[in-house]
Parts: C-alpha cells; structure tokens; sequence
C-alpha cells in the first residue's frame, strides 16, 4: 500500500469514526514514531477489522470499469460518427472543410472551457463534473452492485472515498484525465474508422463556400496542411486544391492521386490536432494527479486529529512513584464538627500564633476584653526564637490558664503540633484554644478544617472543652 | 532524576497546592490526590511532560513540608563550628535521619532536592510570611538549586502579594512567578517556562523548543475548539425540519427539532471537555433553553426577502411576509409591480432558486420550520462562554463550569456579521448533518464558512 493509499485509509478511518476517535486500537509503538506515521499504523491496524481498504480498492475499480466504457462508448461513438457524417449520403463526395469543422469545432470549444476551468478552480463552484460522475458511480453501484452496499460503512465510506479523489487539486486533474481520455477514445474510434473507410471506399474530397473566395481556401489549407507535410505527410498543392473546388476538374489519372493527398491531409489533421494534444494532456494530467496524490496530506490541525494525538501520542508520561509512604496514617475522625461554645477563663496568658497582621488585630482587641490585665503579656508566636522563648517562660507566668489563639484560615501542620505539644507537655496549667473564624476559607472547606484542628486539639493534649470558637465579620469588630 | 531533559522538583509547605500545580502543568485531574489538609501527598511521584523524542521535562509532586523550623534547627545545629556548606548538611541529616523518625516526609522532601535540577517552591498566598516559610526557604537554598517560587492562589491572596515579594527578595528569591491552579492563564505558565529559561542557561534552546511546543499544543487546541464551535452553529441554524401545515404536526416537529438541536449541543460540548482533558463530571448540568417556542418559519424572515431586493411595505412586510412573494410565484404577480420594488425578475428568481422546495411545500400544504433567531443566539453565547471558561480553567479546578447565559446582559454582544452569517446559513438547508437528508458535508464552501467563523471567533474571546 503506497502512502496515497494509506492517508486515504486514515481518512477513511476518521469516516467512519465521526468526529472524535472512538475506535480503540490497541498501543504497540516504538517511542521514536512520528504521530503522522502512528496514525497511518493505527489505520491499518483497524482496516483489519473494518475492510475499509478493500472497499475502497472496490471503489477504485468501479472508477476505472466505469471509465473504460465510457471510453469504448465514445471510442464507437467517434467511429460512428465518421461514418455518419461521411459516408451516410449516397454521393461520394466529402466537403473537406465542412468535416473538419464539424469534427473540430466541439473539441476546441470544450478544450478552451476546460481550459479555463481548470486555470479558474473557483469559477465553477459545485463541480457538476464531479456530481455526474458520483451520480453515475451510485447508480451503477446500486444497480450492480447491491451486496457491496452491505458493508455496514458503505455510504460514509463511499463519500469519504469520492470526496478525496474527486475534491480540490486531485480532482481537478482526476477529472481532466477523464475528459482528455475521452476525447481521445472518441478520436481514436474516429481516425480508425476513418481510415478503414477511406481504404474500403473511394471518395472525392470537395471544398465549397458562397462568401470565401479561392485565395482564403488556399491559405487555409495550407496553414492546415504546414505541420502534417513537415512531419512527411502528403499533403494537397496549390494545383490540388483549386481543382477541388467542388471537384471541379477530373483529370482521371490525376484523381487518383488527389484523392489520396486529401484523405492524408484529414487523417494526419485528425490524429495532429485531435489526437496528439489529447493524448499529451492525458499525459500531462495523470502526471499531476501523481504528484498531486505523493503530496497529499491529512490535516491534522483538524479536530479529529488533534483528539488523536492526544490520544495517540500523550505528551505526559508517568514515571511513577518513588519514596513511598512507609506506614499508614489512621484515617482521621471527624467528630467534632459541631460548634462548641464554651466559656473563657476570667483571666488568663494569651498566646497568639501564627495569626496575620490583621488577625493579631483582632486578637490584641479580644485580650483587651476579657483578659485586659494579661494585655501587656501578649506574645505572638511566628519563629523559632519566639517559640524557643515561651518555652522557656511558660513555666513560669502567673494565670493557671493559658489561651492560644489561632485561626481557623491556617492549617494544623506537623510543626504546628509538635510545638502546641511540648508546651502542653512543660505544665500543668490548663490550655484553651480559640478558634478565630475570620471567613476567609470557603465554607465548604470550613467544617473539615474545624475537624482538623480538634485532631490537634485531642493529639496535644487539650481538653476537648477548652475549644472556643470566635467569630469575627468582615468588618473588624470584636463580639 | 530523568536521563534526558530537564527534571523539576515541586516542593512547598502542605496544603500550598503543590499536588494541584502538578495536574495544572500536566493538563491531568487525575494526578495524584487532591484535598484541603495538611499532608495529603505522601510520596514523591514523578510526571515527565515530553519534549521531543529524546528529551522530556520530569516534574516531580513531594510530600509538604510541615515541621521546617525544627527541620531548619537541627540542619543549622550540626557543624556548629565549621564552615560547611548546606548540601553537606542536608546530606548529613539524610545520613542520621534514622534519629528523626518523624522527619520522614521532610527527608523525601530533601532527597528530591538533591536529585533535580530546579525547584518549585509554591506558596499559598493567602497566608503571612511566617518564620517557618522562611525556614523552608532557608533550607531549600541548602540545596544550591535554582529555584522558582511559584504564587498560587492569586486570587484570593493578592493583598499578600507585595510582602510575599518583599520577602523572597530579602531572601535572595527574584524569579518569583503568580500562577493559580484554578484561574488557568497560559501566559503566566508561559512565563515559568522563560523564568526557567534564565536560570538554567544551559538548558536555554532545549526549553526554547518546550515552550513553542507546548505554544503550538494550545494553540492548535484552541483552533480544533472553535472549529467544533463553529460547526455547531452551522448545524443549528441550517437545520430545518419539514412539517405538514397543522398545529399538531408543528408541535411534533418542534419537538424533534429541539431535541435533535440540544443532543447536538450536548455532544458538542462533550468534545470540548474531552479536547481540554477534563472531567466529564465538571460540567453543571445546563440544557439548551428554547426561547420562544424555539422554532420559526424559515420562510418568514424579513432577512431572507431583503437578499433578493424584495422590500415589503408596511402591512405587508409585517403580515404576510413572505407570503407575498410565494403568491407572487404560484399565482403570477398578482399584487403587482407595486408592492415590489427593485428588479421583479431578478428578485423571483432568487426567490425560485433558493425557496423552490418552500414554495413546493406550501402548495403542497406542508412547510418547513427552523430554528429561531433567538434560540441560536442562546445557543452562540453558551459555546462562547463555555469555550472562555475552558482557556481559563485549570486542571486542579473543583468547581463545575456553569456556562448558562443569561440574554439579558449587555456584555452578551453578537458577533458583528451575526445576521450577514445568518442569512447566509438559513440559505443552505443542505449544510447541517442533522436534516433528514443532509448532503456532502465537506462542501467547500461550508468548511470555508466554517473557518470564517472560527476565526472571528477569537475577537469574541
Ligand atoms: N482556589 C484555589 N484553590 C487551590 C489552588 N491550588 C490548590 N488549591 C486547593 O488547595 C487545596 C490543597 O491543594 P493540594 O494540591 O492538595 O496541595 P498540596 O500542596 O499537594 O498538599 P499536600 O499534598 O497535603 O502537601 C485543595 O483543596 C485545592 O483544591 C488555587 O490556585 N486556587
Ligand atoms: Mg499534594
């Protein structure tokens, strides 16, 4: 399968999946593959199950059987024509440039018109060429074909299949080979026959007009005639084509020979200006649709293929966990969520920890309330040295009972409960916890953090009594 | 710790958000554990974010650090009377850690330090500057990594953030970045990126490739995003559904309509989660309101007749509609040349052309209806915002996206080519997939459409 094929298979894969990827494929790849290349693998994986490459080489060949009649239509068509046109009257006599003109002047019509379509891609908008040929590719195909439209994809894939090679730059040359290959049977049907006849029939070539005069004919003739004598043809001489004129002179011996120059000058026009360039664009257009078809590429930016990427080629990977945890933690208890309100000793050491600016504030207008003899005594605990300093005081201060004001919106931690333990652990004196709830954590997150601060509470030795919780309103003001 | 690349450690106190920062980065909710207490993450687990073939840039989450100070004494209590630097220290520590049971976590900590090459430090901005953030700080320089403090919750804790700045600045910290896990900004996850790119010199064009990779990830993202957007609208409003003329039968087909609309709606907004790897439980539950029964006749809109040059007067304009024109069809001008002005034959064409199955249907005694202007401005404004709040979501977001809009705001501006891409899509039944008969769908012209509209999408982000 060549990678025209390939890409086209993906395509047909994206068909059949929709818009996002929903086939699972199972993920044997090398690390060093491309995403481009591990798309194309992951179609062929799949074309495994879907028989997708085989529909489309189905396609491929109705294309082609469809085409070839055509040409053997238009291959007997140009034949009969010929004959028709030619040698249907009982005379025998052939107007040269009447046939040539009638010959001619469709094929140079619709040679310039796909001329200009194929310079101007937009100006032909809908390509009606394109819907023919799908009409008569569905019709043939349900006509003939009705067990192939089991395939459960069939339609998608149908158009998926048409819409590559009949759509944008592929198409365009796709279908000009098809013209170009049909002209050219239909000359080839008209040349042969052409000679068979001229070889079974005797004729006389004649030429007429009621508004040229000799002078215009002659020139005419010979600008036909220039390129065939240069490629050895016989062609008619000035003699020649004057006696012609509506066979106006029969020289026995010499009619003979005129009728052979003649016959050469139409067949080698036929095959010159009919043939050749038909044949040499054929050339040229399936040259293109070759190349068109090496460059042909899936876009990826498409969202289909960005989900496949995702997909495909996952740019996290995980490396796994290291240092893992040695033991387990017991699951915490969350008992304690309900509001304790239980009352302040009348006088006691404060202890601020950790608080912020604002909450120090707050804390400083608290102590002044209800324990405004201990103000002076106020400590707020935020490092080492200050720590290291009530420790070393703790023993010694006046009031049994010491309050620790912290607040809700920090975090119980490890240090934080190590330090809260070993000053529990230095006296006997009874502590308190005041929890001030300044509303700055959500509420959602409100009754675990309370949980988590009781936990500490029970692991530091502190009655579960002695919690106090303290609420304080956006607006600082100390109830 | 990896071979190739880059490897990061993401350290911090507990409860920073350091987990958080981690799904953020790696565009993964799944990402280790995620909860709102101290010691959540209780191992050290790596994540590499690949950056070509050979090269990938590992983030590592840690435990959080929670007993700093006393960690910090005993690393400055050991060789009280030599100069020794701090990774002999740390080593050191590591060295006798069997003394310090209950140190474990902060080992773990420490060992990741030694191992990679830059450090996050993620700080909770909400909180002060206390003596044991700045213990941590102190300890983590034992290290002798570059290190970048990382500010999270910007949000909530932007009235700390000059002290937080202050501070690190005292303590020799100046590559500080704000990036929030929850209000996603990419230029901020940009910007460690290139604050990295200072610090690790040598590494600087290995992570030049990483940020434009991971530049074009998003931006290529964000395309496919629209692209969906995009295509949803013109399936909704080329959609059209046809109906015999009686009450009965418009109310059934309405129905259908409005089904087959929010299923693909639905749908749509599914791939949007899917493309921007989140959850399909994060979403608020929010179906299509219909506005206004949902459904008019597509014949009606005075739109539609202004194309063709057919300008309708008064009564008529409001009352038939385009009525006139169909009699004007069937009947063979029977108003006359006056009600009409511009070119009649040109217009009728046009008419014919684009309302030949219309016109068949009324005289057949059926009509077809679609979906009202209103309905699809609902149905815009929903992937817009939906598609905002997605480029503004982090991967460490709990909260569900609500992307219900209500109609009546002033910011609820239309695109301004709204009506020209209106007008443009009720004239191509055949461009939405969910008609009855939907034809070629890759019609060159409707993907150019598409695009058109994807990329004025952006102005309205
Ligand atoms: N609003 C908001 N919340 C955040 C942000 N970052 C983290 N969180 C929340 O903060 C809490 C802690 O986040 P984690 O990521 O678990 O923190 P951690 O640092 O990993 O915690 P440990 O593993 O316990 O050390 C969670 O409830 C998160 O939802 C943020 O930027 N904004
Ligand atoms: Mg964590």
């Amino acid at each position: 399968m060549d990678l025209f094929q390939q890409r086209l298979l993906a395509e047909g894969i994206r068909a059949v999946e929709g818009d996002s990827p929903a086939l699972s494929t199972p993920i044997s790849e090398k690390p060093g593959v491309s995403f481009d290349k591990s798309v194309l693998q992951r179609a062929l994986q799949l074309d495994s199950q879907l028989q997708i490459s085989a529909l489309f080489s189905h396609f491929k060949d109705l294309t082609k059987n469809l085409f070839t009649l055509l040409s053997v239509l238009l291959f007997v068509v140009g034949a009969s024509s010929v004959q028709q046109l030619f040698f249907s009257e009982q005379g025998t006599q052939i107007n040269f440039f009447w046939a040539f003109v009638l010959f001619f002047i469709p094929n140079f019509i619709t040679l310039f018109l796909w001329l200009l379509f194929f310079l101007q891609p937009n100006l032909l908008s809908s390509g009606w060429l394109a819907r023919l040929t799908l009409f008569l590719l569905k019709t043939v195909e349900k006509r003939f074909n009705p067990q192939s439209t089991k395939h459960p994809h069939f339609w998608t894939l149908f158009k998926c299949y048409f819409k590559v090679s009949f759509s944008a730059d592929l198409g365009r040359y796709q279908l000009s080979a098809v013209t170009h290959l049909l002209w050219l049977s239909y000359f080839c049907g008209a040349t042969l026959m052409l000679v068979m006849m001229l070889a079974t029939h005797q004729v006389d070539f004649i030429w007429q007009t009621s508004i040229l005069s000799l002078a215009n004919f002659q020139w005419l003739t010979e600008l036909l005639a220039y390129i065939p004598n240069l490629l050895g043809f016989p062609v008619p001489n000035l003699e020649q084509i004057q006696q012609s004129h509506l066979g106006a002179v029969n020289v026995i011996a010499d009619a003979q020979n005129s009728r052979l120059v003649w016959s050469s000058l139409l067949i080698s026009s036929l095959i010159i200006y009919g043939l050749a360039p038909r044949f040499l664009l054929l050339l040229l257009m399936q040259f293109l649709l070759k190349i068109k078809r090496k460059q042909f590429s899936l876009n990826l930016s498409k969202p289909y293929y960005v989900q496949l990427r995702q997909l495909l080629k996952p740019n996290v990977t995980s490396l796994g966990i290291s240092d893992p945890d040695t033991f387990k933690v017991a699951p915490s208890n969350h008992l304690h969520s309900e509001m304790a309100c239980h009352q302040l000793p009348s006088c006691f050491y404060p202890v601020a920890i950790e608080l912020s600016a604002t909450q120090l504030i707050e804390c400083k207008k608290h102590v002044k309330q209800y324990s405004p003899e201990q103000f002076e005594l106020l400590k707020h605990i935020c490092d080492f040295q200050s720590q290291q300093q009530l420790l070393n005081e703790i023993v010694n201060v006046g009031p049994q009972a010491i309050v620790l004001y912290v607040t809700l919106s920090r975090l119980p931690d490890r240090g934080l409960l190590g330090f809260i333990k070993s000053l529990t652990a230095l006296t006997t004196k009874s502590f308190y916890l005041l929890l001030i709830d300044d509303a700055l954590i959500e509420s959602s997150h409100l009754s675990k953090r309370r949980s988590d601060w009781y936990e500490l509470a029970a692991q530091a030795d502190i009655s579960l009594d002695n919690i106090i919780q303290f609420k304080i309103n956006k607006k600082p003001e100390a109830r | 710790m990896s071979k190739n690349g880059l490897s990061v450690a993401v350290v911090g106190h507990a409860n920073a958000g350091k987990t958080s920062l981690m799904r953020t980065l790696l565009r993964d909710t799944e990402f280790g554990e995620v909860a709102d207490q101290a010691g959540t993450t209780r191992h050290v687990e790596g994540s590499a974010l690949l950056i070509d073939e050979t090269n990938s840039l590992a983030l590592f989450d840690t435990p959080g650090l929670e007993d700093s100070i006393r960690l910090f004494h005993i690393l400055s209590g050991y060789f009280a009377d030599q100069s020794v630097d701090g990774i002999e220290r740390l080593q050191y520590f590591l060295a006798h850690l069997s003394e310090y049971p209950e140190l474990e976590q902060e080992a773990k900590v420490l060992r990741t330090l030694l191992n990679n090459d830059l450090i996050f430090y993620v700080i909770d901005l909400r909180e002060p500057v206390l003596g044991k953030y700045r213990d941590e700080l102190q300890i983590l320089s034992y290290g002798a990594k570059p290190i970048i403090p990382v500010l999270n919750f910007t949000k909530q804790g932007g009235d700390n953030l000059e002290q937080w700045k202050t501070q690190l600045a005292r303590l020799n910290f100046h590559a500080v970045v704000s990036f929030d896990n929850v209000h996603f900004n990419f230029s901020d996850e940009m910007k460690i990126y290139q604050k990295m790119q200072t610090l690790l010199a040598d590494k600087e064009e290995l992570l030049q490739n990483f940020i434009n990779q991971r530049q074009i990830q998003w931006s290529e993202r964000f395309n496919a995003a629209r692209e969906i957007v995009a295509n949803l609208f013109v399936e909704s409003a080329c959609v059209r559904f046809k109906t015999v003329n009686s009450e009965q039968e418009i109310e059934q087909a309405t129905l259908k309509l409005q089904q087959v609309v929010r299923k693909a709606e639905s749908k749509c907004v599914r791939r949007l989660l899917k493309l921007y790897q989140f959850r399909k439980g994060d979403l608020e539950n929010s179906e299509l309101p219909v506005e206004q029964g949902g459904w008019q006749l597509d014949l009606f809109s005075a739109d539609n007749l202004q194309e063709f040059g057919i300008k309708l007067t008064g009564n008529i304009a409001k009352g038939a509609g385009l009525g006139v024109a169909i009699d004007l069809v069937t009947a063979g001008m029977t108003l006359g040349a006056a009600a009409v002005t511009g070119g009649i034959v040109g217009a009728l064409w046009g008419v014919k052309l684009r309302y030949y199955d219309e016109i068949q249907a009324k005289i057949k005694g059926s009509r077809y209806i679609c979906l009202n202007d209103v309905t699809l401005q609902v149905l815009w404004l929903r992937q817009i915002k939906l598609l905002e709040l997605l480029q503004k979501r982090g991967h460490a977001s709990f909260d569900k996206i609500d992307y219900q809009v209500s109609l009546h705001k002033q910011k609820n501006a239309l695109p301004k080519n709204w009506s020209k891409w209106l007008r443009k899509l009720r004239n191509h039944p055949n461009w939405s997939s969910l008609n009855v008969n939907s034809a070629e769908l890759e019609d060159s012209k409707r993907l150019l459409f598409i695009e058109q509209v994807s990329v004025e999408m952006v102005n309205e982000l």
